[in-house]
């Protein structure tokens, strides 16, 4: 999954439906900001990056299952795709480490 | 055949071993999610119902919820044709195995319902679906509880929908003064709602042949069936996912509630 989202919600400070971006760190939410009038929500940093500790546990424990089970139901689109997602892993994490330690 | 019916024959799509479970009186009950009419599309923005919640898409949410009630054996999810590779997409990772019939909805919620109950129509004419549940997309958090209480209540009196009161609703008479006289009580209405198929499919083929589009689909029995639809409880945490925040609530709902509902 992509961690930057693009979504119309509604914006409780514009008032009316707008785009949102809406940020992931993993697979927690990290903050959502209106294209409109830039209304951001945003998680308590700490808190996240506690959660977020927890979370990349959980995938790593998980993964072996995961992966397992997509050999199996598509092992051919498991072999193609698994160099090009191998290439663009330091990428997402980098991209979910930015989230949690870049500035916003 | 109408243009509608063939339209969602076209575009149905089943995902999946399909394997019925029916009840001793050898019928079955179906579950339509509705995602066709979640929200506004602008650009190459995406329907809010296939955003990332704790993990899984939203509507995987609120599919797994119904698949989850025994007696519940026909699932149908109702996509925007530009959505429909997505959906496939989702339903393969996050839901893999599991029977979900795909149709493509209307310009309407109303026409979306109509497709999906087209799509079941020749199974609800040979009767073996006895009740329809239908559900937003949209509201991850509903719990199986209050999906067991609208069919058991459908089953009992024909219709269930869920709802919570109107508190902070007061009424004003002509003078501008607030007014109890005459008054009824509010409800704020929830999904899934539960209606027998027979009268649900009969009341919207009746509603095409009107031109009549209902707000709702309790609205479209009542009026072509004349069937009085039960209010049962509603759970206040069972949101629609419309505001920003409405997310971080639903995700911090599921967080506490242990990722069960």
């Amino acid at each position: 999954m992509d961690n930057v989202h693009i979504v119309v919600l509604a914006c409780r400070h514009c008032h009316g439906e707008h785009l949102h971006e809406v940020t992931y760190a993993g697979r927690l939410l990290a903050y959502t900001v209106c294209s409109s009038c830039g209304h951001t929500i945003a998680k308590d940093l700490p808190e996240l990056r506690r959660a977020y500790i927890g979370d990349v546990e959980h995938r790593v424990l998980t993964k072996p299952r995961r992966m397992l089970r997509r050999v199996i139901r598509h092992p051919v689109a498991f072999g193609l795709d698994l160099p090009r997602a191998l290439l663009v892993k330091p990428a997402k994490m980098e991209a979910e480490l930015r989230v949690l330690y870049g500035r916003r | 055949m109408t243009p509608l019916e063939h339209h969602a024959d076209d575009a149905a799509v089943r995902v999946g071993y399909h394997a019925h479970v029916q009840n001793q009186a050898g019928t079955t009950h179906a579950g339509i999610v509705l995602a066709a009419g979640s929200g506004t599309r602008v650009g190459n923005s995406r329907n809010k119902v296939y955003l990332p919640l704790a993990g899984r898409r939203i509507v995987t949410w609120s599919l797994e919820l119904f698949q989850k009630v025994p007696g519940i054996g026909r699932l149908v999810l109702v996509v925007r044709n530009d959505d429909q590779e997505l959906a496939e997409e989702v339903l393969d990772r996050e839901l893999p195995g599991v029977p979900v019939d795909l149709v493509t909805g209307g310009e309407t919620r109303h026409e979306s319902e109509y497709r999906a109950l087209l799509h079941l129509a020749d199974d609800i004419r040979q009767g073996e679906i006895d009740v329809v549940l239908i559900h937003d997309a949209a509201r991850p958090l509903a719990s199986v509880s209050i999906v067991e209480e609208v069919l058991a209540t459908a089953i009992r009196t024909g219709s269930a929908i869920p709802a919570l009161p109107f508190e902070d609703v007061v009424g004003v008479d002509e003078a501008e003064r607030i007014s109890h006289a005459g008054r009824t009580d509010l409800v704020r209405v929830q999904t899934p709602q539960a209606f027998k198929s027979g009268p649900l499919l009969t009341a919207y083929e009746a509603a095409a042949v009107d031109g009549f589009a209902g707000t709702d689909t309790a609205s479209c029995i009542e009026r072509y069936e004349g069937v009085p639809v039960q209010v049962v409880p509603g759970d206040p945490r069972n949101i629609k996912v419309t505001y920003a925040d409405d997310l971080f609530t639903a995700e911090l709902f599921l967080a506490t509630a242990g990722y069960e509902l």
